[in-house]
């Protein structure tokens, strides 16, 4: 069963100078349960399709243009205020990059905790402390950290609070953007191992976001693979590792290899990706592409379906 | 506790500092002399009536002499209406703590309401309207506004008494005018301040944790940006002070600020310098009082007491 469902997803930011064409003809789906990874350099537009699962995409100005985002059949962009403020954190719910700046300072993380269990299920001060304490332990955060105010505790031990925070209102689906990326090496590993756990003791579905390959083919069932604000290839991790098909993904996972011994991070790739000021005409990758034709200049790749869970957007895949 | 200590050092200081200032700047911009004798007195008056006042010592004899009169409780004599310092002063006090207090809730209550409006709707009329209000309170001297809201509230519509204490709507300009003028600097500052918080990460995941907007709003969102406007209370009293002259001027309000007037005016030394040593000693004392705010609010200043 999917939880979610984002189809033909087109999106577009609103700045000073002029229209940026985020996210371009998205389309994905996550199932109940599983861990989902989505990789890409940095400015593909991850976190805006995060945002926009959330429905907090008008907040930053992204307005969808076109496309539906479904999430148990609903289709979130037509959520109203009410329904969005339900939808947020009781049914998907998020946790943000950098855990020294998710919480008030002016609060303590009780305080904190507390507001959003009762925001979201009515039980007494007394029962939500006991779920607060209760999801605490399960990620190893010791009671007394409870009354600390945030200042006072690491980025790893934070992240945590971070996630049991999200976790005590029991959300189907949670998004984790690029978690460990501001959180020290020692400390990375031992939290992703967590959060994993964590996802399927909760049985809910993770949309893992990272740039890192290491970390997503460690986190995920299925990764997609996000290019100048599209996704160019999904696949099974296996599927990617062994049979990646589109020459960025082949880049992407060159200098690696699946028993985890990354011989050195990917090569980089020759070029930038494209301005997206103007809407692109055919293939995004086409400028770096070594095997790239006119043709994948002038003209949208179609999406290739190589088996039930593999799917690519190359010109050349679908040649053959 | 070091704290602490640190902070009455610097009063101590601070106090210090500006009686000197004070000291010297009404010493050196002439003598009581002219003011308090008849043009006929003869060089032999005059020199007598020097010597009685102590003007003849030199200036640091005669600031030492205040300072040891001060530390046994005793601010002298008013040359003009000799009567003790201290006694004319307490008798004005109240009414500019009145005034001052009044006008401090209306800045406050103002600068939140108005403030965050501003910028929860940023670029929007509503903003526009706020801002050019602020920028007009802030360009424009209190005498200027405070002749305006004469000339409609008191003559023109007769709702509101243009001078004198007594009665509640007495107190409804001058405080009024007081309040928005300090106002319009705190409004300025809350707004920019809460358009930065209203951009960060913790009010993001509030509301994604699906914190309703009024929450995020006034719970997280002000209290993080009031903190700022709070730290700015020395400046605040700064304002209020030099305010509360003008006003209590212009509108026969009568404290403090109307016998400050009169005594620099008629060269009053001693009751100059003692309302400049009890008006600092006040602003300290409420200064500290927003410090201790400030700290209930914030932890991470708490942390460092
Ligand atoms: N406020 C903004 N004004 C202009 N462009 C923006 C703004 N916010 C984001 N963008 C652009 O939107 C694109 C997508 O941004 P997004 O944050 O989704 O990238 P990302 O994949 O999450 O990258 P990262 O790995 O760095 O987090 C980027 O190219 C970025 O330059
Ligand atoms: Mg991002």
């Amino acid at each position: 069963m999917n939880i979610l469902e984002v189809k033909n997803l087109v999106s577009q930011l609103n700045t000073e100078d002029g229209v940026l064409h985020i996210i371009n003809d998205v389309s994905f789906a996550v199932k109940e349960d599983e861990c989902f990874g989505i990789i890409g350099e940095s400015g593909c537009g991850k976190t805006m399709t995060s945002m926009s699962i959330l429905g907090y995409s008008d907040r930053i100005g992204l307005k969808a243009v076109s496309g539906e985002i479904l999430f148990k059949g609903e289709d979130v962009l037509k959520f109203s205020k009410k329904r969005l403020r339900e939808y947020n954190g009781k049914e998907a719910a998020i946790i943000l990059q950098d855990p020294m700046q998710a919480l008030d300072p002016l609060f303590t993380i009780k305080d904190q905790m507390i507001e959003t269990i009762r925001r979201h299920q009515k039980v007494s001060k007394k029962e939500a402390e006991k779920i607060m304490i209760e999801t605490a332990e399960s990620l190893s955060v010791a009671k007394e950290k409870l009354n600390c105010y945030p200042h006072q505790l690491s980025g790893g031990m934070l992240q945590r609070i971070v996630g049991a925070m999200v976790l005590s209102c029991r959300p189907k689906l949670i998004i984790a953007d690029e978690p460990t990326t501001a959180l020290d090496v020692t400390i990375q590993l031992q939290y992703l191992k967590l959060l994993k756990r964590l996802q399927k003791e909760y049985h809910t579905a993770l949309i893992f976001i990272s740039h890192d390959i290491k970390v997503i083919s460690m986190m995920c069932d299925r990764i997609a693979v996000m290019y100048a604000g599209e996704i160019v290839e999904t696949g099974t991790r296996d599927d990617l590792f062994y049979h990646p098909k589109h020459p960025y993904t082949q880049a992407l996972f060159k200098a690696t290899n699946i028993d985890g011994n990354i011989r050195e991070r990917y090569e980089t790739i020759d070029g930038a990706p494209p301005n997206l000021k103007e809407e692109i005409a055919g293939c995004p990758f086409a400028e770096r592409c070594q095997y790239a034709t006119d043709a994948c200049i002038s003209g949208k790749p179609e999406v290739v379906k190589i088996n039930d869970e593999h799917t690519v957007k190359c010109r050349r895949i679908a040649d053959e | 506790m070091r704290y602490l200590a640190k902070k009455i050092i610097e009063a101590l200081i601070t106090i210090f500092i500006v009686t000197i200032i004070v000291f010297l700047a009404i010493h050196s911009s002439g003598d009581p002399i002219n003011s308090l004798l008849p043009d006929s007195a003869t060089e032999a008056q005059r020199q007598e009536l020097t010597e009685k006042l102590g003007l003849d010592r030199p200036l640091v004899e005669q600031y030492g002499r205040f300072v040891k009169d001060a530390l046994s409780g005793d601010l002298g004599t008013s040359y003009t209406s000799k009567r003790p310092v201290l006694e004319m002063i307490a008798e004005k006090l109240p009414y500019t703590f009145e005034l001052a207090l009044v006008a401090i809730i209306i800045a406050f209550i103002v600068t939140i309401i108005f403030g965050s409006l501003a910028a929860i709707w940023k670029n929007t009329i509503l903003d526009r309207i706020i801002l050019a209000i602020a920028a007009f309170f802030k360009a424009s001297p209190i005498f200027f506004i405070a002749i305006l809201a004469v000339q409609l509230l008191g003559v023109k519509l007769r709702v509101l008494p243009v001078a004198g204490a007594g009665t509640p709507l007495h107190l409804v300009m001058p405080a009024g005018l007081l309040g928005l003028a300090i106002a319009s600097d705190m409004t300025t500052l809350l707004r920019s301040n809460m358009i930065a918080v209203l951009e960060s990460d913790f009010i993001k995941f509030g509301r994604l944790r699906g914190l309703p907007e009024y929450k995020v709003i006034l719970k997280h969102a002000l209290r993080n940006s009031f903190s700022s406007v709070l730290a700015l209370s020395s400046f605040i009293f700064a304002s209020l002070i030099s305010g509360s002259i003008v006003v209590e001027t212009i509108f026969a309000w009568p404290g403090v600020g109307i016998l400050s007037y009169n005594s620099v005016i008629s060269r009053d030394f001693p009751v100059v310098q003692g309302i400049v040593l009890i008006l600092s000693i006040l602003t300290i004392l409420l200064s500290f009082t927003m410090d201790a705010l400030l700290a209930m609010l914030d932890p991470r200043i708490r942390k460092s007491v």
